[in-house]
């Protein structure tokens, strides 16, 4: 069986030659049937050009320096320089330094005042007085007298020290000064900087959902010591993300978690960034190490665990993870966030502006490089990997209109054991418009998404290129003011070239796969608080045809702190060339092959549960839920000769479970969130399955999970943030349970410095989240110091 | 060499003292004491300073802030109702539920929950009030000023497009700070760098918005330092 795993996922590693993409591409078979079908437009935009975006590379990667520069000269240099100018300058008599820097600071003070006293009285700033001088003093003196002891030439260099290490009290006593007075005596401009108290509270709108949904939000993610989005996910209780080596990791919601031995991936979990689908339409699951963005950029993310396919369509089997950046007006300024340690090093920039008439916009580079994992044996698994992106957004907005473009162009090396390195491309370009009136809320969304892949060169070839193109409409229209009918449509065209290995084969190589949607859900009150939604989504998929995904929920509210909620719902994890297409060989032998009538795999969930808010500072959520699962996917021996192998639906079986998290602000300072999951599998063959490889091809995955999590504010610097997890032994192939910590001290060291200590896996030197006898490595200890700085 | 556990045992231990410091730091924390509601008051007070209604309030007149649909923000509107001034003018704060009530208020903040009355407010022949809400679409339901948490901070997002409907002038000042600005027209960096400032003064130099967060008491200290007038 050992072959079978370098299949699919593995292949693109390998080994080969970069490929052409496609430029003629093949028709697909299946006659259409679809009445919504636009794929002549989508084609014709296809054939024309294949785009390449990944040409945008350069020029983003100009942009965000370029942008950074222009920021960085201007304001932080001038600064800091005016701040050290006495002190750097050895000849200056430190007794004449504060004219110089009053001189400075008075284009400042020109600035400042107009914006903290325009119109109105100016006796609130006036009012307060004193300490900023004070702490000004202070470190002027601290400065001088080092500078004195120490003399000229270690001057500079202490100066910096002293002024990084009394910034806090400047901070103190800022802050102090906004204590004190009233908060009406500050201009708007400070007011804009008042920190306040943060409540954890449910997201506005949630808070009703009648689904198990779990949100992730901004400060989560800064605070978690997560460097790339596949970390930020294992915030969610609902979820479980498993580490496999230094580039892969597997995401799962309620089981299904993959048995690559088997063939079979996690594939059943739906992922879109801002409305793009990153889940792979090849072998259908999310390539982890390609999908990232900044993470300071995410404004929040929605994990709902639990079928989505009438809103977001097959494949959204067993939960969605929407990803949603923040708008570039939300997002000014300039950011640098650099982060190293032994595991990981990482830089990245971000500036954005706004200009006239509602228009924003920001762009980003980042880099990354990952060191390699250890193999079984201690030595290093050599999968070491680095990673650049770019990217921009742009939004603009009247009152009812608002128009998003955004894109993101990323390319990687992956070292491989024993040959050279494979490499990861990719770029997408996404287009939104929402117009809104009274009662309708309409949005169209169209985008380009370009993947490549390929294995090392020199040895046996292997890779793809694949285009994906979008368009989608929504509606949403207020009937009265107890209807709420959201309709849409959509059709995406998926075109991509395979370089055959000797040992993987697609057949054919060049596939467009169309696939079109329309779905309508309604909303209705009715009564008070009892709310019923019901929807149904059909859709066309290019291998097996129309397909109908209903949903209905029923939510009540009998306070604004109780929510109960019960569904029953029905999605589909929909074919993919990799159960139709693939070929693999054994030397000549040919040892498997795609089955032509593979159907969809089926489940009908039905779940149940509430959020509740008990008293002040406690919130808490669960979930039960119950799946029945149908034509799961099985390795089946041709009758009389056995070999090929092909698929079957020969599996089915159910699931249930609970998922179940809380947070209790014990304080203002200190917030404890505990979760858990637990999950049974039972499943069976059905009539005339082979039972070749056993029940555990179908899933391994642990029956329980469980997250605590700490987060404390030390003082107004000092924050301390922990999370232990626990997740349960994998029955088979096994594996023992483990227990991890991931954790970060930070230091706002001042309002703009950020400086953290961050920790992943920190309880063992070396750790399996996956067997090792399924490509699992032994995950080692990441520590990292990180700096973001926001000027 | 020391050996495994025990190596287990010191990791374990700093983890401790780590913690152990961190708690005995804690006790001499100063949290954030202001509220969201605290910073929205504050903001509603200043912000009169910055919008110029059609018609002044009449002298001895109260300046009216009303408020629809959210008690909370009303109560810490009133707490701040004495001892303040707005242009000169005692502050009233009223608690409103119907349009008839409107006369005489110069800012009105809606609450989440009466999004549909904004709307019907809003969509024909607005009145001269400064409308302000704190949600995520609040100037698509016709909102002049919209608050926003971002990064445990208030800031605010300005329609100029429904102030000017509602024949409000808003100062370019107030459109400088906000994090959006539909519709209207910001300066230009050159209008910006040859606008007088204070007292005639050119601004020279453009600053960047996190320059002018320097604070007030030494901006005050350092004009009037160059002016060559001494604090009391």
């Amino acid at each position: 069986m050992h072959i079978l795993r370098c299949a699919f996922e593995g292949f693109a590693h390998r080994q080969g030659r970069r490929i052409a993409p496609p430029q003629t591409l093949r028709a697909r078979e299946r006659p259409s049937n679809g009445l919504l079908r636009l794929s002549p437009l989508l084609t014709l935009l296809n054939l024309v050009n294949p785009l390449n975006l990944l040409n945008l590379l350069p020029l983003l990667r100009l942009l965000s320096l370029l942008s950074l520069l222009s920021r960085l000269s201007l304001l932080p240099l001038l600064r800091n320089v005016l701040r050290m100018l006495p002190w750097i300058c050895g000849n200056v008599n430190p007794r004449a330094s504060p004219s110089v820097a009053m001189n400075a600071s008075y284009n400042e003070a020109q600035r400042g005042a107009r914006t903290l006293a325009p119109i109105g009285s100016r006796a609130g700033p006036l009012r307060m007085k004193g300490e900023e001088g004070m702490r000004r003093d202070l470190r002027s003196t601290a400065a001088v007298s080092l500078r004195r002891e120490c003399g000229a030439p270690v001057g500079p260099l202490l100066a910096v020290l002293a002024s990084l290490l009394l910034s806090p009290f400047e901070l103190r006593a800022a802050a102090a000064a906004a204590d004190a007075g009233d908060l009406t005596a500050l201009s708007l401009q400070d007011l804009a900087n008042v920190e306040i108290t943060s409540v954890s509270k449910a997201p506005e709108g949630l808070q009703g959902a009648p689904a198990s949904i779990y949100v992730i939000t901004h400060d989560d993610i800064l605070r978690s010591g997560a460097t790339r989005l596949v970390d930020a996910l294992r915030l969610a209780p609902n979820l479980l993300v498993t580490q496999v080596s230094a580039t892969s990791y597997t995401i799962s919601a309620r089981g299904f978690g993959g048995n690559p031995e088997a063939q079979n991936f996690s594939n059943k979990l739906l992922m879109l960034i801002d409305g793009r689908s990153v889940y792979t339409p090849l072998y259908s699951g999310i390539y982890s190490d390609a999908q990232d963005v900044m993470l300071d950029d995410v404004d929040r993310i929605e994990v709902i665990s639990g079928p989505g396919a009438t809103l977001w369509g097959a494949n959204a089997m067993n939960g969605v993870i929407n990803v949603i950046t923040r708008a570039s007006y939300l997002t000014q300024g300039a950011l640098l966030d650099v982060g190293a340690g032994n595991q990981q090093q990482n830089l990245s920039i971000r500036y954005g502006d706004r200009a006239d008439y509602g228009l924003s916009y920001r762009v980003y580079g980042s880099a990354y490089r990952t060191a390699a994992e250890n193999l079984p044996t201690g030595q290093s698994a050599h999968d070491a990997w680095t990673k650049e992106q770019s990217g921009f957004r742009t939004d603009w907005s009247t009152d009812a209109d608002s128009a998003t473009v955004q894109g993101d162009v990323y390319r990687g090396d992956e070292q491989q054991l024993n040959v050279g390195d494979g490499s990861i491309a990719g770029a997408d370009l996404v287009g939104r418009y929402q117009h809104s009136t009274d009662r309708t809320e309409l949005q169209v969304q169209a985008y380009v998404d370009q993947t490549e892949r390929f294995g090392p060169a020199g040895s046996g070839g292997g890779g793809f290129v694949l285009h994906t193109y979008d368009l989608e409409l929504q509606q949403a229209i207020n009937l009265g003011s107890r209807q709420r009918v959201v309709w849409g449509g959509g059709e995406r065209l998926n075109s991509y070239g395979i370089t055959n290995q000797v040992a993987l084969l697609f057949e054919p190589e060049f596939r467009n796969l169309t696939q079109a949607d329309a779905f309508i859900q309604d909303t209705a009150t009715l009564l008070r608080t009892v709310q019923l939604t019901a929807g149904i989504k059909m859709e066309d998929d290019p291998y097996w045809g129309w397909t109908a995904l209903p949903d209905g929920r029923l939510s009540w509210q009998p306070s604004a702190r109780t929510t109960l909620w019960a569904a029953a719902s029905r999605a589909i994890r929909s074919p993919t060339p990799f159960d139709d297409d693939v070929v693999e060989k054994l030397r000549s032998t040919t040892f498997l092959t795609g089955n032509r009538a593979f159907r969809p795999e089926k489940v009908t969930a039905y779940e149940a549960g509430g959020r509740v808010d008990l008293s002040a500072g406690v919130s808490s959520s669960i979930a039960l839920f119950y799946n029945d699962y149908d034509d799961l996917r099985t390795i089946e021996p041709t009758a009389a000769t056995f070999l090929p192998l092909s698929w079957g639906n020969l599996v089915k079986g159910d699931t249930y479970g609970v998922e179940a998290w809380a947070t209790w602000q014990i304080s203002p300072w200190w917030r404890v969130s505990p979760s858990f999951t637990a999950l049974r599998e039972q499943f069976t063959f059905k009539p005339g399955a082979s039972r070749i490889l056993g029940l555990s091809q179908v899933a391994d995955d642990p029956s329980s999970h469980a997250d605590l999590s700490s987060s404390m504010r030390l003082s107004r610097q000092i924050s301390l943030d922990a999370t232990l997890r626990y997740v349960g032994a994998l029955p088979d192939p096994a594996l023992p349970h483990y227990l991890e910590l991931n954790g970060q001290v930070g230091w706002q060291a001042t309002e703009d410095l950020q400086i953290s200590l961050n920790g992943l896996n920190l309880l063992h030197a070396r750790h399996y989240e996956f067997p090792s006898s399924q490509g699992g490595e032994a995950i080692g200890r990441s520590v990292m110091a990180q700096a973001r700085w926001k000027f | 060499m020391w050996p495994r556990r025990q190596l287990g045992v010191r990791r374990g231990s700093a983890l401790l003292a780590l913690l152990l410091i961190g708690l005995l730091t804690s006790s001499a924390r100063s949290q954030p004491v202001h509220s969201e509601l605290e910073v929205e008051a504050a903001y509603l007070y200043r912000m009169a300073a910055y919008v110029e209604w059609p018609d002044p309030v009449a002298t001895g007149r109260p300046f009216v802030i009303a408020v629809m649909g959210y008690p909370d923000l009303a109560r810490e509107l009133k707490k701040l109702e004495t001892g303040h001034l707005i242009r000169e003018h005692v502050v009233q704060i009223l608690e409103v539920d119907r349009a008839q009530e409107l006369e005489n208020v110069r800012i009105l903040f809606v609450g989440a929950e009466r999004n549909e009355f904004l709307r019907g407010l809003t969509r024909t022949d607005p009145p001269p009030i400064l409308i302000v809400t704190a949600e995520d679409r609040g100037l698509e339901y016709g909102a002049m000023v919209n608050f926003v948490t971002i990064d445990d901070r208030v800031r605010f997002e300005i329609s100029v497009t429904a102030a000017e409907r509602a024949q409000l002038k808003v100062s370019a000042d107030l459109l400088a700070i906000a994090l959006r600005v539909n519709g209207g027209r910001r300066q230009s960096a050159t209008e910006r760098l040859y606008s007088p400032g204070p007292e005639g003064v050119h601004r020279v130099l453009c600053l960047p918005p996190s320059l002018q967060s320097v604070r007030p008491t030494l901006q005050a200290r350092l004009i009037d330092r160059q002016r060559g007038v001494s604090l009391p």
